[in-house]
């Protein structure tokens, strides 16, 4: 169902080899157009689609949140005000819920993109969570099935908990998801270890010894496998997937098409990092490196000090005394209304960049603002605010504000599938229907 | 696990203060949980990876800090039902196994460096005295030096080349000649009136740190003329000359034998058997190695060299499963029992973070693990290694919360004397204590809260309002001053504090978690949001009594709050405060649930040292560390045994340890429960 067609540059085989070559070419050139004929230009409609998850720690108030109307006429309040340079690819969506009600933090975390009702203590467990659900239907045609990245490293919390705290993705209801937190690791991932003073002789045979060792590693657990528990199976079966997953890496990388900028550092202060966080996103959307994402601007119960905004009190607490202070309020809002903008920033980002056909990348690709709280201090999961952005190409009819009454938020995770071509109906605890992106109808 | 900087309140649900939380205690415990049938695959966690690799290639083990974090689980990292693996780590690990190779074959061309430094190019190199012209720094003898400073990544042997002529004639010419740092002038060299390249460049072979590294260039006099002086055209520096260079060591337990003279194909064999058996921790058989020497094989059919083909199959042996995870199979005999070589590696990853050396894979391979006076002798050996400080790095920092210190950001406007420098003395303390209680002496852990001396740098006496112990810092005894053990390190009181207030509930509540591994749930989910304290409605320890008289979360709070009461002298970051936020005299007495009076700190401590809870918790966190496993209900039994062990021989870590490693814990291997 999911077989995405190759792209037309992948059809021409213009190789990783022959973009690294060309020295001078530079993120701003992601899809050179120019190296495509007229033909494969008319073809390249069908630019594959990706979605892009953005956590925001600690919630968002959602009352405050809220614009008064609806429609496409709305005004932005406060925390939505960096929304407004590129408003009309954007759609805040209010007042979904399913009807689950969590009250910390860890349920907020694992009914958010797992659609799952709280989160056992005793053994970190989650539910599958959409992102992989995507990931493991399109996850094969590209280099990456999916990244998850986070501009926070840890919480302060180890354990069980903490695992719930610094946790978007779960593979599966055992396999929480490391997150990335270097933008230099994480553009290492995609581009370290390509020597171009290599033939494409010594490439190849290079990359076929390195898959061998892979075999031999997949080998083995299968020879282990047999003396060990269910238990001790399902550990080895991580190792496996990992391993599996690396070698098709191997592969889809010598054939990715891409140019990396300069190597980043990693950034020092928090705002820069966010801001390269958001450079290595569009990198590896624009490169096709993989078509899923989740992105963790925080991690959940973030102590993080916003001194960059003359805030001193830490966010976690903050999203707490907000209830009962007036000042409170008025920083943890200045705080989300950073947020947002951080989120307009990256799809402005992705805005900039051209898939080569005339649409450019935000439109195939949908983004979706997200946290675990509608309010902080009473830890209610319900109604959490989400914001859209991008995805025309996909059909999602962006510019305005859309409320909902009574409508499941695993409508829309279920809709963000659908947007990847991806049917997830069955994976669903709480979904009612998939939500229809070209209308936004539901109440 | 902290909250928030104002509680929000429980109400309304009587929960009871059972033991649910994410660290559940054994007597609570009722299911039999995965932690017992767990040890057959446990995965090592980052600062075990980073050490196998130095053990095995002399690896710098911080390579592995590009691996995610582990957050661990029941309080630490080395738990394996904590220890998932996400792609990422495979991925990761990879890079890290082909680096850490290449870098032990010696094969990263950037691992060489080249400084060159020439006056037309170089005019700001420090220059002290003389005349840089256009092309030569020109030094007068006796007089002039040039300074080149540089920083290198690697230590080792490195080439300095100076280009360099004089005018004279014979014997007549000064000498040339290098200091490293301010150190002693290495062998002169006479220089010549010759043009190059006639006189080749002169050379030193230097042994250099990594680091900056600072070189003066000098010009002696020598001969009868006055006023000589020297053109130094160019510098260079180059190295390190060979990467493997300190790791000679680790290369020859790997290459036990030579291509050149044996048969490459048999030694190759050889050299892979051998690096799986330490690679894995384990005896393979030639079955076991044959795929890495296929790798070997396939790798010099494709035409790379003997070496490179060697190195793929050691790279293979690294991904292999049985160097990431401990495999725990049991005898063959009696699979209900550890190996000795199973045995081996449980005891080096407790005591070190690390593979078993030598010595431990030598006497498993004769049996001796299993005889409890050699384990003994073994255990002797290993807690006096310098390789034991694991314990504090890895064990103690994570029960003791030193690691928590490290991400805390106390309120940098509230706390002025709030510092980076402060944050590590203070780790620095906990350290030295930990590392005193664990290591140095044979002390009854119990007094790990009641302890009479701290280890204080000059920053930690200014905070402490101590005299100073001079620059090196030194132990100090805290007569006559309201601290004590554990609980009254700064480090301990800051990483137990909100960034704005210093909190009883968190500081109670560490206390019943961590050391008497009695917790109370957490709040119920109905809460009520408290409002900041009202400078008009009295001390903040009366504003929030008040918020938690209710019956209901008296259940918990009754426990918590008067052991953090005592504390209450002490501000967010560890200070002595005599009044609290609002201005408010500080009340440190409060009433125990036993209705003992507990007044202070000075109580406090004696008072938890005293407590059976605190002795079998100290049992249970190094049994939890150590095993990587939490103690279930049906390991009672055993931990009863470890108790009894501990008690008898003086509640020390030694004697706990030996507890641990002659119990069924460690000796036998917990058979898998299937489903």
């Amino acid at each position: 169902m999911n077989k995405t067609p190759r792209s037309p540059r992948q059809q021409r085989g213009l190789s990783r080899r022959m973009w690294l070559s060309g020295a001078s070419a530079t993120i701003a050139l992601p899809w050179l157009p120019s190296a495509l004929s007229r033909e494969a230009r008319a073809a390249a409609s069908a630019a594959p689609k990706r979605v892009l998850y953005w956590f925001v720690p600690n919630g968002i108030l959602a009352a405050e949140a809220t614009p008064r109307t609806t429609g496409a006429d709305y005004e932005l309040t406060p925390t939505l005000e960096g929304l407004a340079p590129i408003k009309h690819r954007v759609a805040p969506l209010t007042g979904l819920t399913n009807g689950t009600s969590g009250y910390t933090h860890e349920d907020g975390m694992v009914s958010l993109l797992g659609d799952a009702p709280s989160g056992n203590l005793t053994v970190a467990e989650g539910n599958t969570t959409i992102d992989q659900v995507i990931a493991g239907e399109v996850g094969s045609a590209t280099p990456f099935p999916s990244l998850q990245l986070s501009a926070e490293a840890n919480s302060n919390f180890g354990g069980v908990i903490g695992t719930y705290y610094n946790t978007l993705s779960w593979a599966s209801p055992q396999t929480p998801l490391s997150n990335v937190t270097s933008e230099s690791v994480m553009f290492d991932r995609m581009f370290a270890g390509y020597d171009e003073n290599l033939t494409e002789e010594q490439r190849v045979v290079r990359r076929e010894l390195r898959t061998s060792v892979l075999d031999t590693a997949l080998e083995r657990i299968n020879k282990l496998n047999g003396a060990l528990s269910t238990e001790d199976r399902s550990r080895l079966d991580q190792y496996a997937t990992g391993v599996r997953e690396l070698e098709q890496r191997i592969l889809k990388l010598e054939e990715a098409e891409c140019t990396p900028s300069e190597r980043p550092r990693d950034a020092a202060e928090f705002p820069g990092q966010v801001d390269a966080m958001a450079d290595i996103m569009t990198l590896a959307l624009q490169c096709d490196m993989t078509r899923v994402i989740s992105f963790m601007l925080g991690v959940s119960v973030s102590e993080r000090v916003y001194s960059h905004l003359d805030i001193a009190t830490t966010h976690h607490t903050l999203s707490h005394n907000q209830a009962s202070s007036d000042t409170a309020k008025a920083e943890l809002i200045a705080i989300q209304n950073w947020q947002v903008a951080q989120f307009a920033a990256l799809a402005q980002k992705l805005e900039a960049v051209d898939s080569g056909d005339g649409t450019d990348l935000l439109s195939n690709t949908l983004m979706m603002l997200c946290t675990e709280f509608a309010e902080s201090n009473g830890h209610d999961t319900e109604p959490r605010l989400f914001v859209l952005a991008g995805g025309e190409a996909g059909g999602v009819a962006q510019g305005q504000h859309y409320s909902f009454r009574t409508t499941p938020h695993a409508n829309l995770l279920l809709a963000t599938a659908a947007f990847a071509g991806v049917d997830a109906t069955s994976w669903a605890n709480n979904a009612t229907a998939t939500l229809d992106l070209t209308t936004f109808a539901g109440g | 696990m902290r909250t928030v900087a104002f509680v929000p309140l429980l109400a309304l649900v009587p929960t009871g203060c059972g033991s649910e939380d994410e660290r559940p205690s054994p007597a609570q415990e009722t299911e039999v949980s995965d932690a017992r049938s767990t040890s057959g695959a446990h995965r090592l966690n980052r600062a075990q990876w980073g050490n196998s690799l130095h053990e095995l290639l002399g690896t710098d083990p911080s390579v592995v800090s590009v691996l995610p974090v582990d957050l661990g689980t029941y309080g630490y990292d080395t738990v394996a039902s904590g220890l998932a693996t996400s792609p990422v780590h495979v991925e990761l690990l990879e890079s890290i196994v082909i680096s850490a190779l290449d870098d032990f074959f010696g094969r990263h061309p950037e691992s060489t460096s080249v400084f060159s430094y020439q006056a037309e190019d170089s005019p700001a190199l420090s220059y002290d005295g003389g005349v840089a012209t256009e092309d030569a720094y020109v030094l007068r003898a006796d007089e002039d030096t040039i300074t080149a400073t540089t920083s290198l990544q690697f230590g080792g042997e490195y080439l300095v080349s100076i280009q360099a002529m004089s005018p004279g004639t014979g014997d007549d010419t000064p000498l040339l000649s290098i200091a490293w740092n301010g150190g002693d002038l290495l062998s002169a060299q006479r220089l010549s009136d010759d043009l190059p390249p006639n006189p080749a460049p002169f050379t030193w072979t230097v042994h250099l740190e990594e680091g900056l590294n600072a070189m003066s260039v000098h010009v002696i006099s020598d001969g009868i003329y006055d006023d000589q002086q020297a053109a130094i055209d160019w510098i260079r520096i180059e190295g390190p000359l060979d990467p493997v260079i300190g790791r000679a060591e680790t290369y020859a337990r790997v290459f036990t034998c030579n291509p050149d003279f044996d048969d490459p194909d048999l030694c190759a064999e050889e050299v892979l058997s051998g690096f799986a058996f330490r690679a894995w921790r384990s005896p393979v058989s030639a079955e076991d190695v044959q795929p890495y020497v296929g790798l070997y094989t396939t790798a010099l059919d494709a035409g790379l060299a003997w070496d490179e083909a060697v190195q793929l199959g050691m790279q293979g042996i690294l991904m292999a499963p049985d160097f990431s995870y401990r495999m725990a199979k049991g005898r063959v005999d009696s699979p209900g029992h550890m190996t000795d070589y199973e045995i081996a590696s449980q005891l080096s990853y407790f005591l070190w973070s690390s593979p078993p050396d030598d010595s431990l894979m030598l006497a498993a391979d004769a049996g001796e693990l299993s005889d409890p006076a050699l384990l003994d002798a073994h255990i002797t050996r290993m807690l006096e290694d310098p390789k034991a400080t694991a314990l504090v790095d890895e064990f103690a920092a994570q029960w003791l919360g030193i690691r928590e210190l490290t991400s805390i950001q106390p309120d940098a406007l509230l706390y002025a004397n709030w510092s980076e420098d402060l944050r590590g003395s203070m780790a620095a303390e906990m350290s030295a204590l930990a590392h005193r209680f664990i290591l140095e002496e044979k002390l009854d852990l119990r007094e790990i809260v009641s302890y009479g001396e701290a280890w204080i740098d000059d920053r930690l006496a200014a905070h402490y309002q101590l005299p100073s112990p001079g620059p090196q810092g030194a132990w100090v005894m805290l007569d006559n001053t309201p601290r004590a053990g554990i609980l009254g390190t700064a480090g301990w009181l800051t990483s137990q504090s909100h960034p704005e207030q210093p909190s009883a509930v968190l500081r109670g509540k560490w206390i019943l978690d961590n050391l008497l591994c009695d917790p109370v749930e957490p709040p119920p989910p109905e809460v009520a949001a408290m409002t900041p304290p009202d400078p008009t409605e009295g001390s903040v320890r009366e504003q929030e009594e008040a918020l938690r008289s209710d019956p209901f979360c008296q259940q918990c709070h009754q426990l918590m709050d008067p052991l953090g009461f005592a504390l209450n002298g002490f501000d967010v970051i560890g200070g002595i405060r005599g009044l609290d936020e609002l201005g408010y005299p500080i009340d440190s007495t409060s009433q125990l649930v036993s209705g003992d009076e507990l007044r202070s700190i000075v109580e406090l401590g004696p008072m938890i040292a005293h407590d059976p809870r605190f002795t079998r918790c100290l049992v249970e966190q190094v049994y939890t560390y150590g095993l990587g496993r939490a103690p279930t209900a049906t390991d009672a039994y055993i931990l009863d045994g470890i108790v009894e062990e501990f008690q008898a021989n003086g509640h020390t870590f030694d004697a706990l340890v030996r507890a641990i490693a002659h119990s069924p814990a460690l000796l036998e291997r917990p058979i898998a429960v299937e489903e």
